[in-house]
Parts: structure tokens; C-alpha cells; sequence
């Protein structure tokens, strides 16, 4: 019986026109897709998480903030942001980039916060730290604030981000700690959740409602990145013991002098790695924090195309600092392009690596940085004869921080050469120098 | 001037330098007029001669012949002096009179000549021989600057790229000479379009080779300026020659070099200007020496990683602090597309 009706259901399907079978396999999708979805719900571990989030967000709700930068001339909002109270004496804590448009025009803009009870109050810049992208503001006195653990978690713990996404009204999320980024020159937490513009500043916090870290940036599906609450307590360190506020650019200057002192320091101290490429020796992946990709690019396939081989490797830190939207500082970039022909003559040859040999244009406006000053020259390495460029672009504010760009190319063989560009921002005159003599030196073309 | 032709007679000019050419005869009773354009009596073939630079009439009392300048012409002498407008000058046998560069001897009937070539009428001297000549220089000359382009930068370019080039090269000179044959049809009734085709070929071939010079240049001196003034200068050079040439041939201008040197003169004068206004915004961009070559082709010093390094020193202890500098002008339109750019 059963076999029959199967067979008769078998034949009657087999009879369906094919838009009837569409449609029941979408209806079984349907019921599967809702089956799926009610699962979660059915779960009781994330009742729980549910409950949970409930309970943080009524009992945090009072102390995180919506931070605004007023325009002055039309009297809107400019820039939004997150805040959260970390002082029963109205300290509030954001990211510098959420205030750095008045950091740097306080004639055109002004700062408030926006709080729970939907009131709109006036709040002051104290102090900032450019490098770990943090703000501390003073508004009015708090009972509700948020206590600070810089305790390690473990990895896959659960964590909760508060802050007003789009402008659209204060949200909790919740997702997990993945632990600090190894290869960024700034320690960041990796948390799995999803942050979105208009959070930046915004607290993140463990399921007692500790601060673990800021909202600071997210890379997109889920990955987002806080600044670690270590440095959020230096900086409210050092705000609790100013009467005054401390963010005039000679601060911001010296915060920034030291940051590209220690990182390079650190990089000029040691022994360059080395790796080879073509026929040279090339200083490589010189430190943790700088990441390093390559390509081979064989262009000698088809009759109308140019007998040209490019090997690229290019390695630059995976992060900056952010000064203003129109100016990040703090990146090192090297990039070499090892070319070889077979049948391009000399002149040929160079015409095609010229196209290589150009400066990095770095970012900035001229509000921000000088013109760029220039030196070209012929330099020997080694017995080998090598076009060199430099180009140097002093800031405006930071008169001791410069962008330095070196390109060079070995000018000595007509069919293989060797294009460097070597780019570094918001570095000092010392260190830039420094490093280009590092770079000519570790140069060797091999024997 | 002694009096010659004391009897109405009529008049035989003739070409100084060629006594083989016929002369033309007029009639006692006739008039002359002699230049460029195809209107006249005698057609001269000169480019340097105006459209209609002389009149030869007979005096009131028809004994003699006399001439008179038409309209303020230029470049005419009699007997190498130069002649007033509105003045008239007696013509005597043996006068050798200059329209542009063509030398006329006015001589008297009676004297024999020997019979040669007819003088001087055609339009076009080069003949049907001359436009294939003209025409095979043109391509000529693009095709060469290919072949450059093929030997010094990129090897990919093939026949057909050439053949591409050669054809839109040729379309668009000879929309150049179109244009200054009318002109020339307007200024001195006489087109010349393959004259001015010359003239643009000619320039392209002095001027041509020329472009790769700055490169050259900023290579083998390690000096973006040298290149930046090479570059102008070879302009320059070009719009002079295009000018004088092309002037000289549509225009009835008295002295066409020396107008097309006030025009580059001028020319050089904007681009100074214009040099000067965005020598701000330039400098907002990296000014380097990019041209490569060969080590061999570098003229310059070589120095060593730590003179090199020295200079970059004493280049930044020279570097103006940023703050000194101007503030980009807001009001500026040049500026605020740059900075749009950035």
C-alpha cells in the first residue's frame, strides 16, 4: 500500500508541471529556514545571553552617551559619536577621532553630549591620546559610571558593546573576545560582534558591566576592533589630575614624536631581516607589526605584449593614527619591484622601470602639511650605480614630524633592475635619515 | 633716372636670375599688375611676395611706364631701394625691381632675349611630383617618429598601430594646412595648401627628434627644471617656426619672423606666468627627476650613500618650517582644484 501510493505520488510528481515542483521545493526550503531560525529562540543559552543583554543595557543605559560635534555656523550636528561616564566626577570617555575636528577648529565647533534623559549638555575636551585613538571629556557630575577591568579574558568570552549606531538610538550587541591583533603596531581587541559608525567611543564591557575596552573601528561581517581599557585608565590617569584641559597641539606633538620614536627604535636597533629578491638581498619583514605580500607578474605571454617580468614584495604596517579625517599619520611602507627582460633594449627597458619609480603621494591636505622638498642623485652601492629620489613634507602643526618618501632604482644592468620605494609618515628627520641609510646599506646584490 | 624708353613702348620683364625664362611682354596699351595672387597679370611664385604688391602703368602722357606700390605692399625694392606707397616711380630699361625674394628686370622690348621655359606662372612649383614628394615626407616623417617612439620606449607598437597613426596623423595635418590655406586665401587670394603642408612637415621633422631631448635631459643632469625649460624651449621652437612659416605663406605680413617671434616671445611670456602661478600648487606634489636610462647615459657625479645623505641633511636643515608656509587661497579656483585632487 504504502509502496503504491509512493509510486502513484512518484508518478503524479514526475506529471507536475515544472513551476508546481519549484514552488514545493521552495516551500520545503521555507519550513526548513523557519525551522532553523526558531531553534536559537528553543535554545536556552541564548535565553540567557538575551536576559542577560536585557539586563545590562536598563542598568548601563544612564551612563553611555551620544557624543555630538556642533557646527558652529549652522548650529547642527557635524560628527556624532559614543561616550560613557568613567567618573562619578564627569569624566567621559570617547575615541579623539569622534572629537578631532574640535581639537583642531574649537572656533568652529563645540561639544556636547546627549544623555539618557535626552538631555543635550555642554561638555569639555581634557585631554587625548592621538596614538591609542581615546578622549576624555568632562560633562556634569554622574552617579552612574562604569569601573574599568584591565584583567585578561579568555578567548571566546562573551562581551557586550553599547553606543548609538547611525544616529538611530542607543543598542546593545554582544558578541565575543578574540583576543589582541598580533601584528598591529597598536594593541587592539578583536571582537566578533558588530560595530557601526556612530558606536566609535562607545564602552565595551563583560557580563558584570566592567569596561574592557573602546569602540574604535570595525573591518566589516563582524569584526570589529576596541582599544584595550590599559590605556583608557592611563589617559583617565592623567585627566584626574588636570584642572585645565591639555590637548594643544605641542601635546599632541610630543604623543606622537614619542610614538614613532619607540617604534623606530625599536626597528633601527636591530638587525634587519633580509630576504632575496632577483639578484638582491632586500631587507624584508622587519618587524612583527609590519605585514608583507608578493607577486609575480610574467608579462612576456602574448606577441603584443611587453617582454617585462615583475617580482613585487611590499610590506607596510597594517595601521595608522588617525589625526583627522583628511590626515592619517604613522604608516611605514616599503615596496621593491625586482624587473628583467630578455629582448627589450636599454632604453626600452628603462622606459618600462620609470614607470616604477614614482613617490608616494602620502595623504593630508595643505592645511596639514608643507610642500614637498626634493633631492635626486646618482648613488653607488656597492659598485653598482643607483638613481636615487627623496622627498620630504613637514607638517604644519608638528613641526618635528615629517613625511619622507626614498625611491630608488639600479640603473647598471639594461635587462634586470631593482625599483625601491620606500615611504614613512609622521616620522622624525633623524629617524627618516636613519632609515634610508639602513636601507642602502642592507642592499647587496648577490655575488 | 635716365630716360630710356623715349617712345611709348611696350615693356618686357623678365626673371633676374634666369635669363633662360621667357619674358612676358605687355602692350603699351596694356596695364600690370604683378604678384602673388592668381588675379594679376604676372603671377610671381613667392611666398615672401604680396597678393598684389605692384601696379606698372603708363604715364599721363604715355610715354613712359611707371610704377606705383598697391595697398601698402612690403618687401618690394627698386634697384634695392625700397619704395613709398602712394608714390610713383619711372621705370627706365634695365630696372630691376624685388617683390619679396623674386628679382624682375624691366628691360626694353627691343633688346632680344632667348626663348626658354614660359616665366614663372604656375601655382604650385613642385608640381604633381612635388604633392606626392610632400605627401611621402609627411608620412615619412610619422612613421619615423614611431619608429622612435618603437625603438626608445615601447617595442609593442606593430605595422597596423604605425599605419593607424600615420592616417590620423596625415587627417589631422591636413586639416592644419586646410585651415591656413584659407587664410591664405583670404590674405593673399592664393590657398597654398601644399605649400603649408611643407612648411608642417618641414617643422615636424626638425621638431619631432627634439621631444625626447628633455628626458634626456632630466636624466643625464638629475634636474627637473632643465627638463621642465627644455620642454618649453622645444614648444616654443616649434610654435616659432609653425607661425613664421605659415605666416609667411597666408599673410601678407611685412616681416613674418619677426612676428612669429613676438608671438613666442608672448607665448614664453604666458607660460612664465603661468609657470609662476602654479609654482605654489606644484609644489604640493612631488617635483623629482624620473626620466631612467642606462648608467652610462648619466653625465652627472656619482656620490657615495654617505655624501648622498649629507645633502638629504642639509636639505632638511634648509627646509622652510611648514607653518611659514602659505595657507592654500581658498578664493584661488586653481588652488581649490588642487586641493580637490588631494
Amino acid at each position: 500500500m504504502i509502496s503504491k501510493t509512493f509510486d502513484k505520488e512518484a508518478r503524479l510528481s514526475s506529471l507536475m508541471p515544472r513551476w508546481q515542483r519549484l514552488i514545493r521545493c521552495y516551500q520545503i526550503l521555507l519550513a526548513t529556514s523557519l525551522l532553523a531560525l526558531l531553534l536559537p529562540v528553543a535554545n536556552p543559552a541564548h535565553a540567557e545571553t538575551g536576559q542577560q543583554a536585557r539586563e545590562l543595557f536598563a542598568s548601563l543605559r544612564q551612563q553611555v552617551h551620544q557624543i555630538r560635534i556642533i557646527d558652529i555656523g549652522s548650529g547642527n550636528k557635524h560628527v556624532i559619536g559614543s561616550g560613557f561616564q568613567v567618573s562619578t566626577d564627569g569624566l567621559i570617555a570617547t575615541n579623539f577621532h569622534v572629537v578631532s575636528d574640535y581639537v583642531h577648529h574649537p572656533e568652529k565647533f563645540r561639544v556636547e553630549y546627549f544623555n539618557d534623559a535626552g538631555q543635550a549638555l555642554p561638555v569639555t575636551v581634557m585631554a587625548v591620546d592621538v596614538v591609542h585613538d581615546l578622549a576624555i571629556l568632562r560633562g556634569e557630575t554622574s552617579e552612574h559610571w562604569f569601573n574599568i577591568n584591565t584583567s585578561a579574558l579568555d578567548k571566546g568570552e562573551r562581551i557586550f558593546s553599547m553606543g548609538n549606531p547611525h544616529d538611530l538610538g542607543m543598542t546593545i550587541i554582544e558578541g565575543t573576545y578574540n583576543g589582541e591583533l598580533q601584528q598591529s603596531r597598536y594593541r587592539k581587541i578583536l571582537f566578533s560582534g558588530s560595530l557601526n559608525p556612530g558606536m566609535s567611543g562607545g564602552p565595551a564591557f563583560n557580563g558584570q558591566g566592567e569596561i574592557i575596552g573602546v569602540n574604535v573601528s570595525t573591518g566589516g561581517d563582524q569584526i570589529s576592533f576596541l582599544v584595550p581599557a590599559q590605556y583608557l585608565q592611563q589617559l583617565l590617569e592623567r585627566a584626574r589630575n588636570l584642572s585645565e584641559p591639555d590637548i594643544s597641539e605641542n601635546a599632541i606633538a610630543d604623543s606622537l614624536l614619542a610614538d614613532q620614536q619607540s617604534f623606530y627604535q625599536n626597528l633601527l636597533n636591530g638587525p634587519f631581516a633580509t630576504e632575496t629578491l632577483g639578484q638582491l638581498q632586500v631587507p624584508g619583514k622587519l618587524d612583527d607589526t609590519i605585514k608583507c605580500w608578493g607577486n609575480t607578474n610574467d608579462d612576456r605571454g602574448g606577441s603584443d605584449s611587453i617582454d617585462l617580468n615583475v617580482i613585487t614584495l611590499s610590506c607596510q604596517t597594517d595601521d595608522d593614527i588617525f589625526l583627522s579625517s583628511d590626515l592619517q599619520t604613522g604608516e611605514l611602507s616599503y615596496r621593491y619591484h625586482w624587473l628583467t627582460t630578455k629582448d627589450l633594449n636599454g632604453t626600452q627597458f628603462y622606459s618600462q622601470v620609470q614607470g616604477f619609480y614614482r613617490h608616494a603621494s602620502f595623504g593630508g591636505s595643505r592645511e596639514d602639511k608643507g610642500a614637498f622638498h626634493c633631492d635626486d642623485s646618482v648613488v653607488r652601492l656597492q659598485d653598482k650605480d643607483w638613481k636615487v629620489s627623496t622627498c620630504f613634507r613637514a607638517y604644519r602643526r608638528y613641526p618635528q614630524l615629517l613625511d619622507a618618501s626614498l625611491i630608488m632604482a639600479a640603473i647598471n644592468d639594461p635587462h634586470a633592475s631593482l625599483v625601491v620605494n620606500l615611504g614613512a609618515s609622521g616620522i622624525s628627520r633623524e629617524n627618516a635619515l636613519a632609515l634610508f641609510r639602513r636601507f642602502m646599506e642592507t642592499l647587496a646584490w648577490k655575488s | 633716372m635716365e630716360v630710356v624708353n623715349t617712345r611709348p613702348a611696350d615693356l618686357l620683364i623678365r626673371l633676374a636670375d634666369d635669363s633662360e625664362a621667357i619674358p612676358r611682354l605687355f602692350e603699351a596699351t596694356e596695364s600690370c599688375t604683378i604678384g602673388r595672387g592668381y588675379r594679376n597679370q604676372l603671377v610671381i611664385n613667392d611666398e615672401y611676395a604680396d597678393a598684389c604688391a605692384v601696379q606698372l602703368s603708363r604715364t599721363a602722357d604715355q610715354q613712359f611706364w611707371q610704377l606705383m606700390l598697391v595697398d601698402n605692399s612690403v618687401n618690394v625694392r627698386l634697384n634695392d631701394r625700397p619704395l613709398e606707397a602712394g608714390a610713383h616711380y619711372r621705370i627706365e630699361n634695365g630696372d630691376e625691381l624685388t617683390i619679396g625674394k623674386t628679382t624682375l628686370v624691366l628691360i626694353d622690348p627691343d633688346v632680344p632675349v632667348a626663348a626658354a621655359r614660359p616665366l614663372n606662372l604656375h601655382r604650385w612649383q613642385g608640381g604633381f611630383l612635388g604633392i606626392l614628394f610632400t605627401l611621402a615626407s609627411l608620412m615619412l616623417v610619422l612613421a619615423g617618429f614611431q619608429g622612435l617612439e618603437w625603438l626608445l620606449i615601447n617595442p609593442t607598437s606593430n605595422w597596423r598601430e604605425t599605419l593607424v597613426f600615420v592616417t590620423a596623423g596625415l587627417m589631422v595635418a591636413s586639416m592644419w594646412a586646410g585651415i591656413w590655406a584659407l587664410v591664405g586665401k583670404l590674405f593673399r587670394q592664393q590657398a597654398a595648401f601644399f605649400d603649408h603642408l611643407l612648411a608642417l612637415t618641414t617643422v615636424l621633422a626638425i621638431t619631432m627628434p627634439l621631444e625626447y631631448v628633455p628626458d634626456w635631459l632630466a636624466f643625464t643632469t638629475n634636474t627637473p627644471l632643465l627638463n621642465r625649460i627644455a620642454d618649453h624651449l622645444i614648444s616654443l621652437l616649434l610654435v616659432f617656426l609653425l607661425i613664421s612659416k605659415h605666416m609667411a605663406l597666408a599673410t601678407r605680413l611685412k616681416r613674418p619672423r619677426m612676428v612669429a617671434a613676438m608671438a613666442t616671445l608672448i607665448l614664453t611670456g604666458i607660460l612664465a606666468v603661468n609657470e609662476f602661478n602654479s609654482f605654489e600648487s606644484r609644489q604640493y606634489w612631488p617635483s623629482y627627476s624620473n626620466s631612467l636610462a642606462p648608467a652610462s647615459w648619466y653625465l652627472g657625479p656619482v656620490q657615495s650613500p654617505d655624501e648622498y645623505l649629507d645633502e638629504l641633511g642639509q636639505l632638511l636643515d634648509q627646509m622652510p618650517a611648514a607653518a611659514d608656509e602659505p595657507m592654500p587661497d581658498d578664493t584661488d579656483p586653481e588652488a581649490l582644484i588642487d586641493m580637490m585632487n588631494e
